[in-house]
């Protein structure tokens, strides 16, 4: 990386791939899925209790490190400790369970057991409080309401961006997640103003908003101010318009719906008392749809099984209204037309069809050179380039036939190495066809260089054979 | 086709009453009616265009004619049926009343749930529409598969017709149909209602505050 900026947080996104920190940071996290990997079973998602009960061993550990809590020598220990500590856990973990615990903790080196103490590794220390911290902050959310919830988002975004951004560490693009949960509670706020001003219960909760939003309002302007300074502020300007914005328009907004609903209050003092509050019909349609297991919200279903007693008059027969739908009936006409089309099916098609002449096949046979004789003659041609047999062709050719040992010193010369590349040439010739050879009895003697081996070698007569070429 | 194919009005005395209220074409047209909101093949398009039902009563861009023929027959029949004009899709649909009973097994409760709060999202708040996301942040997204979940709801309302696309929106949202916005019965939201409160109520204060009060004024003048 040039130019390394002296303020760039220290963010895994722009860091060596290949270094050690970044290797063992990642695998750092490769630990805690492999943690929670090993310790969730088929239910996990659906029993939060088996989580809580991880959880408080881990705190439990965790404290022993800080020095809080007395040191924790082993299984046994720990295992009593909870059970004095958690006495709100009216089923706490066996010893077999906190021995598996350990055991799994121990194998991704989150903690080391000694023989006197079980100790907190590093990577442990680190992890457990990311938990810890992980779900408190979930808590946190989810106890404010659904308003509530981005404005403390926005808030806690706040803080973490103070907490890290300033230290050097990038907190993640904080900045802007704090502007966008403000922007959704806006828009929340701007959606439900009715529900509120309805309600005569909102009062509590839009000063809380307008709290929020004046304390934001503050933190934010302070956050995005740090900013400035640095050299990012191309990428920087977008946000704090966007922030500015959205906050200015939260803040007069709360403050709106504020005296607004002020005022509604004193105008209708009095007939509020007996309406609906739009605020609770929301919240019980909302949940109506998945109500938890032994609450007493019913489902839709449930308000129908209780219309059945008919407690009002003539809430059995009002149950809901549904279009209409009769099966159309078929008549035997219709069963017949749709028999014969099918019968009768005959795709549809453009025009007359043309007739068009068969093409005639026969059968042709070839008459000339079989197979074996066009090869052969390939055969011929290749040995031809490479054996020069027109001299004994030629020879043969003006002379029709004559004995060997003429042809050869005749068509070459008497030299001998002349008579090897005739006797080439002629064996050549022989094996392809072009000449043949008769026995003769007497012959001629030519002046020559060489002798045959076998005399009687040389009494053949050669002749050329028909051939059609 | 004859009242014999339908064997709900047959069996209804209420169809002698009918016949005071109603000339021979209205009558055929109320069975037209009845007949071309059941073909469950036409997907979402139950009944008949606003032109196909004019034509069949004789007339011709007649608001008050067209009303007065709707109000007879709801007059008439409001325990059974209603009809309903649906302006938007240029459509007019007979409804049927189902019981506490059987209404259980028309639509699921959680479908049910959704409709319900676009119902109070669109009626009482008066918003156009209800966004896709919206519903899934509200109804618990913390839920396994909770998105193909709510899909499999909405699709069950679409098939009755009772929400539609919204179109016009740039993310994905849902419109409630006339069906939909008649769909649930008085008694029935009065008992949500109450439930919602913790209190007993009067039906027309939550007929007020569903913005329907004009509809019961009206039913309760027959």
């Amino acid at each position: 990386m040039e130019n390394v900026d002296v303020n760039a947080p220290i963010s895994i996104f722009h860091s060596d791939y290949f270094s050690a920190e970044f290797m063992k940071s990642m695998r750092d996290l490769a630990s805690l899925s492999a943690v929670l990997k090993d310790l969730s079973t088929e239910k996990m998602y659906d029993s939060p209790m088996e989580i809580i009960r991880f959880l408080n061993i881990i705190q439990l550990l965790n404290t022993a490190s800080l020095g809080i809590g007395d040191p924790i020598d082993h299984e046994d220990t720990l295992y009593y400790r909870y059970r004095h500590t958690y006495e709100n856990d009216s089923e706490p973990p066996t010893l077999q369970y906190i021995q598996r615990v350990l055991h799994i903790l121990e194998r991704n080196n989150w903690v080391v057991k000694q023989t006197r103490q079980i100790k907190l590794m590093d990577r442990g220390k680190r992890m457990m409080d990311g938990l810890i911290r992980m779900g408190n902050d979930a808590l946190a959310y989810y106890l404010q309401d659904d308003i509530g919830r981005s404005l403390f988002q926005a808030r806690r975004d706040a803080e973490i961006s103070a907490a890290y951004d300033d230290k050097g560490i990038s907190g993640g693009n904080k900045i802007a997640s704090m502007i966008y949960n403000v922007e959704q509670a806006v828009e929340q706020l701007e959606n439900r103003q009715l529900e509120f001003l309805a309600d005569r219960n909102a009062l509590p909760q839009l000063e809380k908003i307008n709290q929020l939003m004046l304390g934001l309002e503050e933190k934010m302007t302070e956050r995005l101010a740090q900013f400035q300074t640095i050299e990012e502020s191309l990428v920087m300007s977008d946000l704090m318009h966007r922030g500015t914005a959205a906050i200015t328009k939260g803040t007069t907004l709360s403050l709106s719906v504020l005296t607004k609903y002020v005022r509604f209050v004193t105008m209708q003092l009095t007939p509020m008392e007996e309406a609906i509050s739009p605020e609770k019909v929301r919240n019980f349609i909302l949940a109506m749809y998945n109500p938890p297991l032994h609450s007493n919200i019913p489902t839709a279903h449930d308000i129908f099984s209780f219309m059945e007693q008919n407690q009002y008059e003539e809430e059995t027969f009002d149950g809901m209204w549904m279009p209409v739908k009769f099966a159309a009936p078929i008549g035997h006409q219709d069963i017949n037309d749709a028999i014969h089309y099918l019968a009768t099916y005959e795709p549809k098609r453009e025009g007359d069809i043309i007739d068009r002449e068969e093409p005639e096949y026969r059968e042709v046979e070839m008459v000339g050179d079989s197979i074996e004789e066009m090869f052969e003659q390939a055969a011929w041609q290749m040995t031809k380039a490479q054996i020069d047999t027109t001299k004994i062709e030629s020879y043969l050719d003006d002379h029709g036939e004559s004995e060997i040992e003429e042809l050869i010193v005749r068509a070459s010369s008497n030299k001998w190495h002349d008579a090897v590349l005739s006797m080439l040439a002629v064996s050549a010739l022989t094996s392809s066809k072009k000449i043949d050879r008769s026995p003769k009895a007497e012959t001629a003697n030519f002046e020559k260089e060489w002798e045959w081996i076998n005399d009687d070698d040389k009494r053949y007569t050669i002749y050329k054979l028909f051939s059609d070429d | 086709m004859t009242t014999n194919d339908i064997p709900y009005i047959s069996s209804l005395a209420m169809i002698d009453h009918l016949k005071g209220y109603l000339t021979t074409e209205e009558e055929l047209a109320f069975m037209q009616l009845l007949f071309s909101s059941s073909a469950s093949i036409k997907g979402a398009n139950y009944g008949l265009r606003r032109k196909e039902l004019e034509k069949l009563l004789g007339i011709k861009n007649d608001d008050n004619a067209l009303q007065s023929f709707i109000d007879r027959v709801n007059g008439a029949l409001n325990r059974y049926f209603k009809i309903i004009y649906d302006e938007r899709r240029d459509r007019v649909v007979v409804m049927m009343r189902i019981t506490a009973k059987n209404a259980k097994s028309t639509l699921s409760s959680e479908a049910l749930a959704i409709l319900l709060y676009m119902f109070y999202q669109q009626e009482v708040l008066g918003h156009e529409f209800t966004l896709v996301h919206q519903i899934l942040v509200d109804f618990g997204h913390e839920s396994l598969n909770a998105n193909r979940r709510m899909k499999s709801n909405i699709d069950q309302l679409k098939k009755v017709g009772a929400v539609e696309d919204y179109e016009a929106s740039s993310e994905e949202a849902y419109q409630l149909t006339t069906i939909g916005v008649h769909l649930f019965s008085e008694s029935f939201l009065r008992r949500t209602v109450e439930f919602a409160q913790e209190t007993k109520l009067n039906k027309e204060e939550v007929m007020k505050f569903f913005n329907r009060y004009n509809l019961h004024v009206e039913e309760d003048k027959e």
